[in-house]
């Protein structure tokens, strides 16, 4: 079997007295969407942000495409393939969509020391990053700037800087909050697109939405990983059922 | 962005109209004043790219404007002086040659802003404008107990620095000399506001960890525009020095720090025009004012507490509010 894209191995990180990750050993492998599904406050986002370097752990292991990153500033990890969506959008407010995707697409592209050329004239960059907003589905608001989106459309950037990362693993922290029925069909069609081009790890609380997609699924509750398995796998669960499943809203 | 460009060629026009009336009513006080607004201005312009771009509150400018100003002194003394820099391990002469002491003092304030960033972007908020001011401090401290070149009293050097075939003690060329450079650093400004380290400098103030989560380090793009505001602000620094032929601590002091904020935030933070229309403003209330009372600075305090009131953009942010105003009306 071809190795995983992103490995970890009891990764654990406490807040005081509280386990948030509590040994948690995930594997994602090329081409699949991994859905992580637990009750709030499982620690889901705890475990997104020890991976993308936003965190330390207390202890454990993390791989990214076979090398130990666990102690790589955000900044390398997201040079090596790995990108993130936050849980709550993290924007620049007078900066617009198209700003944003231009920016997170200069990491392939030479970076962003460069001091003299306008950044307009760039007709290159501007066309491929309309092209990941028209995916998105938000290029008619790609010229205004985020204080002026709707909580909808900050979730749709979100995916489009994501993407714009050209990323090995996704790391998408439940990006369907607050994006209203249409909004959540859209990335829905899209995750199914991008399936195989990249590893995904997917958190949603949705079952729907986690049963059609997920290749595999993970359920994480009080910081611990209870099972690991299959869509009808993970229905028939003992544990996740009386754990988890029973009692979801 | 529009607004602020015509903000910012109205308040250029604005001191290129001052100079000329110097010029033509044969007045060198007042065009030694319009020379002084360009200088003012252009720290302030570099304190802007910091302090309105980068978010960056620095209260320790004063430390480049400084040894911009003892960088221009420092040579020049020595030339006329006849006395080398340094004997070992190699022969430096001093200078008087303008361009050479305006790369010199770049260069200077460039290389002291590095440690002073790095120390300083460890921290945030407060700690921040402590610790430049803390620097600045030092600087000012050590200017004051060192008596080679005048300690306290400062350093004197007779006659301005050589451009060329121009008089650079005709008060006319020199208010054009300072002019010209002011207009230069301000286009390098909009030219680097809109270039891919505008667009990251932009999130590195507004959102950091989105910075570093599309892989690029904040507190490098913040390093950087620190280094860069430190260096203009450097120039502005030598030229001062010249305008007045004198250099001393007072450069250097917190005072001048204040002065220097007073500048950007009086005309607008982050607009381009902001800093030249805030020292124009300035040393006109200084002139008027002053006239009338000592205590102009107090009056000065309460005009910069109602602007800061009114909302953020200073005297830009109040021409852009009446811009759209206007626009609104006529659409
Ligand atoms: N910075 C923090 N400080 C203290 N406790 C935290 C912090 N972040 C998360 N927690 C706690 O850790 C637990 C897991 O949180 P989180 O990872 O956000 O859960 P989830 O995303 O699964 O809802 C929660 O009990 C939460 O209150
Ligand atoms: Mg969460």
């Amino acid at each position: 079997m071809v190795e995983p894209l992103l490995t970890t191995r009891g990764l654990s990180r406490g807040f005081g007295a509280l386990k948030a990750c509590d040994g948690v050993d995930i594997d994602i492998r090329a081409g699949e969407i991994h859905a992580l599904i637990g009750p709030n406050g499982a620690g889901k986002s705890t475990f997104v942000k020890l991976v993308s370097g936003e965190i330390a752990p207390d202890s454990g292991s993390i791989h990214l495409l076979g090398k130990p990153v666990g102690t790589l500033p955000m900044t390398a990890r997201a040079g090596m393939g790995m990108a993130r969506s936050f849980q709550v959008s993290a924007l620049a407010p007078s900066m617009t969509g198209l700003e944003h995707v231009v920016l997170a697409l200069l990491q392939h592209r030479g970076g962003v020391f460069h001091f003299f050329r306008p950044i307009a004239r760039d007709t290159g960059l501007k066309a491929r990053a309309e092209e990941i907003l028209a995916r998105v589905g938000m290029l008619d608001r790609a010229t205004i700037p985020v204080a002026g989106l709707s909580h909808g459309e900050r979730r749709q950037l979100e995916i489009a800087i994501a993407l714009a990362l050209e990323p090995r693993v996704l790391l998408l922290d439940e990006p369907m909050a607050g994006m209203g029925a249409e909004g959540s069909a859209r990335l829905a069609a899209l995750l199914n697109e991008l399936r195989g081009d990249m590893g995904i790890l997917l958190i949603e609380h949705d079952m729907e939405t986690v049963f059609a997609l997920a290749d595999r699924i993970s359920v994480m509750v009080g910081g611990q990983i209870v099972a690991t398995g299959n869509a009808g796998e993970i229905r028939s669960n003992a544990t996740v059922q009386s754990a988890y499943l029973g009692d979801a809203p | 962005m529009r607004s602020d460009m015509i903000f910012t060629l109205a308040a250029m026009a604005a001191l290129l109209a001052a100079g000329l009336y110097g010029y033509l009513g044969d007045e060198p006080f007042f065009l030694t004043l319009a020379a002084k607004a360009a200088i003012f201005a252009l720290a302030g312009a570099g304190l802007n790219i910091a302090l309105g771009y980068g978010g960056l509150v620095s209260l320790g400018h004063a430390a480049f404007f400084g040894i911009g100003g003892y960088a221009a002194g420092i040579l020049a003394s020595h030339a006329r002086n006849y006395e080398p820099l340094m004997s070992w391990p190699v022969e430096l002469a001093g200078t008087t040659s303008a361009p050479l002491i305006w790369i010199v003092a770049m260069l200077a304030a460039g290389l002291f802003s590095l440690p002073m960033g790095l120390l300083s972007l460890r921290t945030g908020g407060v700690y921040f404008i402590m610790i430049t001011l803390a620097f600045a401090q030092m600087l000012y401290y050590f200017a004051v107990s060192w008596p080679a070149y005048g300690g306290e009293d400062g350093l004197s050097f007779y006659v301005r620095n050589e451009l060329g075939g121009l008089s650079t003690m005709d008060p006319w060329s020199w208010f054009l000399i300072c002019y010209a450079i002011l207009a230069v650093a301000l286009v390098f400004i909009a030219v680097l506001t809109r270039s891919r380290f505008g667009l990251a400098l932009t999130m590195a103030r507004e959102n950091p960890l989105r910075l570093g989560n599309i892989g690029v380090a904040p507190r490098r793009v913040l390093l950087t525009a620190f280094v860069i505001s430190a260096i203009v602000t450097g120039l502005a620094g030598a030229l001062y020095a010249d305008l007045n032929r004198f250099v001393s601590p007072s450069m250097l002091s917190w005072h001048m720090s204040g002065e220097i904020m007073v500048f950007v935030i009086l005309g607008g933070v982050g607009r381009l025009g902001g800093p030249v229309a805030g020292a124009c403003v300035f040393i006109l209330l200084e002139q008027v004012l002053g006239g009338f009372t000592e205590y102009w600075q107090f009056l000065l305090g309460v005009a910069l507490i109602v602007i800061v009131l009114m909302g953020s953009g200073g005297l830009a942010g109040l021409f852009e509010r009446t811009g759209v105003r206007k626009a609104a009306a006529h659409g």
